[in-house]
């Protein structure tokens, strides 16, 4: 049953290896990440031929403990075809690896980022979930700022931080309700649970409104992060979830409604940004949100596996796209077709609506609420500076019947005070 | 040496080896390294000696120490596990002053408070009693009030004022709450006063010091405003230890020893959330780098009340377990603030940027720790926060559940802010102005701040990540602290009425701990 582990175990081993030797030139880091890659795929070979009994991991107090099961169903394919589809990544991110600015974070990144992946497909509990889909973020952020990506850095960590605790919050309404034997994919899920699940999904999906850190990524950071982790990881650690929420037991009757609508503005965002974008590697990203939004409306209008498949082929499909524009700027292909959006006014407009990033907006509205939070605690402040300065006038009266005295003073009369009341209280004691 | 001299010398050696420090200083150089010694020494004893009492006080010992019949400290898990963790960031601190005073005269002044403090506050965890705790309670305002005025200027000197003024109001307040306690029950005894019920108005007396220590809304104003004082000092206060002595005492008196009002289980969640969600955001827009880390300290200490204000094993054993990893990591993040104003000369956000490329491990080491704070798996952070989240769903108060989250998703919009203001993009104008890595008094290597600082910072930041990742440990020490704190508060265990006044008369009457016993009192 432990073979189960080995999709998690195999790559962050590889990674600690990466990590302690350190400091390794672009191509020797290379050979790491497909070597790292065919471990990875090895410990989904091992998994794939485990036995499908629940492995249960405690993690020490509180009955905490980690949950992994592989089904034979969408599970199996999605752990399959992601090491499939990582390797196959890893061989020009390999070669990629030379502009990048630190190749072994990369590296130690992605095999973290996918063990988080494999992580994410095999949880069978809402805890176990939580822990390998919040694990990514770190590895993203980390990753980005290494590459100089610290704009989509701090993009991805407020927009894809605030969608993960989304899924804090389900998890926490999950945890209520018992998963019985057919684990997490067969939990009935009330309507907010479904709705926070969706909303974290859409963030690693990269979907609207969260699309905004992804083409700021691709640009940013090199080829083999926008195509390993951010291309590939992440967007199949949101398809996992999507699979898992559309499934005809867990779905309320909007929720796929609700997916579908999702899916698409995000094919127009991203199909908008794309026509507008002079640089291939934002085009790039922007076709590979389309792509996600295609995910989403599959989702929302045909089921799991037709989110499954779209899914998987909108991770191949971005992350090729990413390491073909790759790392330096480069000119768009479709410089006319970007210049004819620009001249259509209803079109420009709506590119530029897509450009806008709605996440800023929830962002602004988040701002605007701490604002006035703020004004009550520095209203607050204000009142107790207020008082004390008082107070302490007063004590500094009493204590020299003049007109001030040093700040100590009227703390040793306090204290002076207390020492009093403490010898009355000793006293009954 | 038995458990209850392991006990005693935990309390005692700091106090009084407290004493010895700024004579130490009159010896020159050398004299100034055995000072420095000394009060690493001292402040290594109580974790020596809480470490050695763990086992013991696991298997089920309660060693007491008892003066002339007067039961004065008593360990079990809760406090063993309170003082590990403060007196653990207390030793990392002490390491970090080595490098930050540098030649910052009143040395001697400056250690002698900063162990006085760690004794008190081991005194205040140990305290068997209501006097002794109230005691250490205030020799930790007085040694705080002396820390945030350390540098005497005047603008600090009335901050220090300010946060002794209000903590001193709370603890006043807290102690007529004591005496309204001993005016119901005859005893001062924690032991003897287990399950006693104790009427609201001491409650609300003894709520409002816990609140004004514990810098929660409406009384939180002092801390941010403390960040006046050295680094190490408000790594020790705002994050280690003082601040977690209000919520240490709400978990000792209301969760381990007195029955209250269950309304009060209703009402202090609620100014937990506030206090989270007000404080969260104030550090959202805050521009001083170490007043937006305090304010982040006034919010993640709701997610400690929350905690033990829910009660339960679940939610309070995550309370505990946040507080050994929140002080862990936002022990970090303070000496993190301290080498960059100690290196950049200033603490606007507004004028610093690009750190990163400048101080690669003091920038790590604050992502890390920022990563614990903000509860992202696979660091302490998360499993703590789970937990408390948790035991609020589980106790029916999803609504609570989701204000907490939503302080969550502030604490990841300010702690991200700041590292990016902090550590990205284009250098500020104080970063400019900085010399390259490698030239004048910095070691090369860690490019700027020196290396025991940075140091100092990547072994918490090490700390916080695994504390995550070998989450075993401390959890399964926070389960059994919860477990005993739920058990000894718990109608079975507790001592009848006809009892606690026997066990009170007994101790009125100096007769000790042994005629407690004989009451049925203790157990």
């Amino acid at each position: 049953m432990i073979d189960l582990l080995m999709p998690v175990l195999l790559p962050l081993g590889v990674a600690i290896l990466c990590a302690a030797l350190g400091l390794w030139s672009g191509r020797r880091s290379g050979v790491a990440l497909v070597l790292g890659a065919l471990t990875n795929l090895a410990g989904a070979f091992l998994a794939v031929h485990a036995s499908p009994a629940r492995l249960e991991l405690p993690l020490g107090g509180f009955g905490m403990s980690l949950a992994l099961r592989l089904g034979y169903d969408t599970g199996l394919v999605l752990l399959s075809a992601a090491a499939v589809l990582f390797l196959l990544a890893s061989i020009p991110a390999a070669m990629a690896l030379q502009h990048a600015r630190r190749p072994w974070a990369v590296v130690v990144a992605a095999l973290v980022g996918v063990a988080a992946l494999n992580g994410v497909i095999l949880a069978d509990d809402p805890f176990t979930l939580v822990v390998a889909w919040g694990a990514l973020l770190p590895v993203l952020f980390l990753a980005l700022v290494a590459e100089g990506g610290e704009h989509a850095a701090g993009r991805a960590l407020a927009g894809l931080g605030a969608a993960d605790l989304c899924l804090v919050a389900a998890a926490g309404f999950l945890e209520l309700t018992p998963a019985g034997e057919g684990g997490l994919g067969a939990v009935a899920l009330p309507g907010l649970a479904f709705a926070l699940l969706g909303v974290a999904a859409l963030g690693r999906l990269g979907a609207f409104p969260f699309q905004g850190w992804v083409a700021d990524a691709a640009v940013e950071s090199s080829s083999p992060v926008s195509a390993l982790l951010v291309s590939l990881v992440a967007r199949l650690a949101g398809v996992s979830v999507l699979v898992t929420l559309v499934s005809p037991s867990t779905a309320p009757g909007w929720g796929r409604l609700a997916l579908a609508v999702a899916g698409g503005l995000t094919l127009a965002a991203g199909g908008l940004r794309a026509a507008m974008a002079e640089d291939a590697r934002r085009a790039a990203a922007s076709v590979g949100i389309a792509l996600s939004g295609v995910t989403l409306l599959a989702a929302g209008l045909a089921g799991p596996v037709a989110a499954l498949l779209a899914g998987l082929v909108a991770a191949a499909a971005g992350a090729a796209l990413s390491l073909l524009a790759g790392s330096k700027p480069l000119a768009s292909p479709h410089a006319a077709l970007a210049a004819a959006v620009r001249r259509t006014p209803v079109l420009s407009g709506l590119a530029r609506a897509a450009d806008a990033d709605p996440a800023a907006l929830a962002r602004g509205a988040v701002t605007v609420a701490a604002t006035l939070l703020f004004a009550v605690e520095r209203l607050v402040n204000a009142f107790f500076d207020w008082l004390l300065v008082a107070l302490a006038r007063a004590a500094a009266r009493l204590a020299v019947r003049g007109d001030g005295g040093d700040h100590a003073r009227y703390v040793i009369w306090s204290l002076l005070g207390l020492a009093l009341v403490i010898l009355v209280f000793a006293g009954g004691f | 040496m038995g458990n209850e001299q392991l006990l005693a010398t935990a309390v005692a050696a700091p106090l009084v080896g407290a004493l010895f420090l700024p004579a130490l200083g009159s010896f020159g150089r050398n004299g100034a390294r055995l000072r420095g010694a000394l009060a690493l020494a001292l402040a290594l004893v109580p974790l020596a000696c809480s470490a050695l009492l763990l086992p013991a006080v696991r298997a089920g010992a309660a060693p007491a120490v008892v003066v002339a019949g007067v039961p004065l400290l008593q360990a079990d898990l809760l406090a063993v596990f309170m003082a590990l963790s403060a007196s653990l960031l207390g030793a990392v601190i002490v390491v970090y002053s080595f490098g930050y005073l540098g030649e910052v005269p009143h040395q001697g002044e400056y250690y002698l408070m900063v162990v006085l403090f760690l004794g008190a506050m081991m005194g205040l965890v140990y305290a068997r009693n209501l006097i002794v705790l109230y005691t250490a309670w205030e020799i930790t305002a007085v040694a705080c009030w002396r820390l945030i005025g350390f540098f005497r200027e005047p603008a600090y000197v009335a901050r220090a004022d300010k946060a002794f003024l209000i903590t001193g109001f709370g603890a006043v307040t807290m102690l007529l709450g004591f005496v309204a306690v001993y005016a119901a029950t005859g005893t001062l005894d924690l032991v003897a006063l287990r399950g006693a019920a104790v009427g609201n108005l001491a409650v609300g007396l003894i709520l409002v010091g816990i609140l004004s220590k514990s810098a929660t809304l409406p009384l939180h104003s002092w801390l941010p405003d403390a960040g006046v004082a050295p680094s190490p000092v408000t790594a020790l206060l705002h994050a280690a230890v003082l601040v977690k002595i209000g919520v240490y005492v709400f978990a000792r008196l209301f969760d381990a020893t007195f029955v209250i009002d269950p309304v009060w289980r209703e009402v202090v969640p609620w100014i937990a959330g506030a206090s989270a969600l007000v404080a969260g955001s104030a550090a959202l827009l805050e521009n001083d780098l170490k007043r937006v880390i305090a304010y982040s300290t006034v919010s993640q200490l709701g997610f400690i009340l929350l905690g033990f204000a829910l009660g339960g094993e679940k939610a309070a054993g995550g309370a505990l377990l946040f507080i050994l990893v929140h002080g862990i990591a936002k022990g970090g993040l303070f000496l993190c603030a301290g080498i960059i104003e100690h290196e950049a000369h200033t603490k606007d956000l507004r004028r610093l940027g690009g750190l990163a490329r400048r101080m690669p491990v003091t920038a790590g080491a604050f992502a890390l720790c920022a990563f614990s704070v903000m509860g992202l798996p696979p660091f302490g952070g998360f499993f703590a926060k789970h937990l408390v989240l948790g035991g609020a769903f589980e106790a029916g108060r999803p609504g609570l559940a989701l204000v907490f989250v939503a302080g969550s998703v502030l604490t990841v919009l300010y702690l991200g802010r700041l590292f990016a203001a902090v550590f990205l993009g284009e250098p500020g104008p104080a970063v400019a102005a900085l010399p390259e890595a490698g030239h004048g008094d910095h070691d090369a290597g860690h490019a700027l701040g020196n290396r025991v600082m940075v140091g100092a910072v990547a072994l918490l930041a090490a700390l916080s990540l695994a504390s995550g990742v070998l989450v075993r440990f401390p959890s399964e020490l926070a389960e059994a602290a919860a477990r005993d704190m739920a058990r000894t508060a718990a109608p079975g265990a507790q001592p009848t009425a006809a009892a606690a006044e026997e066990a009170g008369s007994a101790c009125r009457r100096g007769e000790g701990l042994a005629r407690a016993i004989d009451a049925g009192a203790v157990r």
